[in-house]
This record gives C-alpha cells, sequence and structure tokens, in this order.
C-alpha cells in the first residue's frame, strides 16, 4: 500500500520536497541564532526539531533523483520526520510529558511490528500534527497576533497536508492536495519568519 | 494587568542592569519581583554569562556582558519568535 502519485506531476514533488526543506532549514538556523541571543533551551529544541524536518525532506526528494535508493531514502524520510516532530511534540506536551512518552513509545512499537510501514507513518505523523496543530491554536488563542496565527495555521495545513497523503492510498488527486496543502504551511511559516526579522 | 513571562522579567532585569550598575534590592523593586525569584534569575543570567556580578565592601552590584546587550538589542525580534511559537515557559 503506497500513495499513488499522478504521472504529470512527477518530479514536481521532489521540487516541493527541496523547497519545504529549504524553508524547514532557513527556520532552524534562525531559530538557533535566537538560541544563541537568549540562551532559552525550548528554541533549541525547535532548532534542531526543524533541522530533522529538513532533513527528512531531503532524504525523501533523494527517491526522486535517485530511484534505485527509493527503499532507502523513504525509510530515511519516516525516521527524520518523526524525530523532528516527537521533539516538536515533546515542547508542546510540556505538562504532560507522560503522554509524549507513551507516543513515542507507540510510534517505535507501530514502526516496528505494523507491517505496512508507510501507513503507520501517515496515521503517526497526523496524530503528531494534529496535537501540534491543537497547541499552536491555544497559543494563538492566549497570544492573539498575527504571528501566533500564521503559525497555527500552517501546522493546521500541515496537518491535513498530511491527512491528505493519508487519503492518496485511494485517488492520486490527494497526494497533489497534501502537497499544494504543505506549500501553503511553510509559506506561512515563511511568512511569520519575515514578521519576526522585519524591524 | 497581563502577567510578564519569562523573556519580559528577564529584559526588564536586564534593562535595569544596562541603565547602571544595579544592588540587587533596587533590581527586586524595580522589577517587581520577590527576593526567591530574583535570585533564581540572578542566578541563571550570571551562569548564561548575561550578567557580571561585582562584590566589594559596599555589596554586590551587576553589570551586563556583551552576551547581555546583544539580548536587549535584538529582545523584539527573540520575543516575536517565541512568542510566534509559543516556546515562553
Amino acid at each position: 500500500m503506497s500513495p499513488i502519485s499522478p504521472a504529470w506531476f512527477s518530479g514536481f514533488d521532489a521540487l516541493f520536497e527541496l523547497f519545504f526543506a529549504v524553508i524547514s532549514l532557513t527556520i532552524s538556523y534562525f531559530a538557533y541564532k535566537i538560541y544563541q541571543l537568549s540562551d532559552q533551551r525550548p528554541v533549541k529544541l525547535l532548532s534542531f526539531s526543524f533541522l530533522f524536518i529538513s532533513l527528512a525532506y531531503v532524504a525523501r526528494s533523494m527517491s526522486n533523483f535517485l530511484p534505485f535508493l527509493d527503499v532507502i531514502s523513504i525509510y530515511t524520510h519516516i525516521i527524520l520526520f518523526l524525530t523532528g516532530l516527537s521533539i516538536l511534540l515533546y515542547m508542546t506536551l510540556k505538562p504532560n510529558r507522560t503522554t509524549f512518552w507513551v507516543l513515542l513509545a507507540a510510534t517505535l512499537l507501530s514502526l516496528v511490528f505494523i507491517n505496512n510501514t508507510l501507513l503507520a507513518y501517515y496515521i503517526l505523523s497526523s496524530v503528531y500534527l494534529a496535537l501540534i496543530s491543537w497547541h499552536y491554536i491555544q497559543n494563538f488563542l492566549s497570544n492573539r497576533q498575527t504571528k501566533t496565527l500564521l503559525v497555527a495555521l500552517a501546522f493546521i495545513f500541515l496537518f491535513f497536508g498530511s491527512f491528505h497523503f493519508f487519503m492518496s492510498v485511494n485517488h492520486e488527486l490527494f497526494y497533489v492536495i497534501g502537497y499544494f496543502l504543505e506549500l501553503l504551511a511553510y509559506l506561512l511559516i515563511l511568512a511569520n519568519l519575515y514578521l519576526v526579522l522585519k524591524k | 494587568m497581563k502577567k510578564r513571562d519569562r523573556l519580559e522579567i528577564i529584559n526588564d532585569i536586564l534593562e535595569l542592569v544596562s541603565a547602571r550598575s544595579a544592588k540587587p534590592t533596587q533590581i527586586m523593586y524595580k522589577a517587581n519581583l520577590s527576593h526567591d525569584m530574583l535570585n533564581q534569575y540572578m542566578n541563571e543570567l550570571i551562569s548564561k554569562q548575561f550578567i557580571l556580578e561585582h562584590k566589594d565592601k559596599k555589596g554586590r552590584t551587576y553589570s551586563l556582558t556583551e552576551k547581555g546587550l546583544n539580548f536587549l538589542r535584538d529582545y523584539k525580534m527573540i520575543k516575536g519568535f517565541v512568542d510566534s511559537y509559543g516556546l515562553n515557559s
């Protein structure tokens, strides 16, 4: 069971992934710069999480450029992306770390024991992104600013994007919609960075 | 009145220290912190090298390091980034 990619979209998906990798790496870099200025541990963790996410996209796009590395690149993507999301989740579930460890154990067990790793990955990343989105929605509700709204919307789009990939096992159009939702999410993340850096 | 978050308290302390070599009691009253909270923040700021502690016959005073000055200079950007991702603890 794997996602159905329409033939006309082949190659474009790799370009999308490289674009997501560049934006994630940019966020990771600026988060690290902010960490160096502020010495706040959560900012360092955010930097690492976006670094893992960036590397995950690079790994996934490799399967398009080097087809013989298909299986390795997919598995590398799954491990790196879930690691990045786990770090984000660890930060967002601060008051409830038990939930985090339960989710992490469930992640590792399902990846090892469920035969269809890709299906397990799509379900897990959707659950992770739903929880992370919830945190950012709450963050926006307690601090109503354009910046908090942009980040909340970005993670909501990432969640729906992930959910569309999960649906793409049934219809190829969902595969394309998934990429466009992710594109929208990363553009919002970039817009937020612009607002933060604007003097 | 809105409750200050960690980053705002750190900024308030560093601004007080930058204005002049401040004494602990002056910082405590002007930053509106309890004695315990002040000690906690000052120890953190010293260990993270944002401020330096000076001891003489008159007591303790504090001054900013270059790292502390950089924090104050870029505070708006730091706060914007930290707030947008809900990273304030």
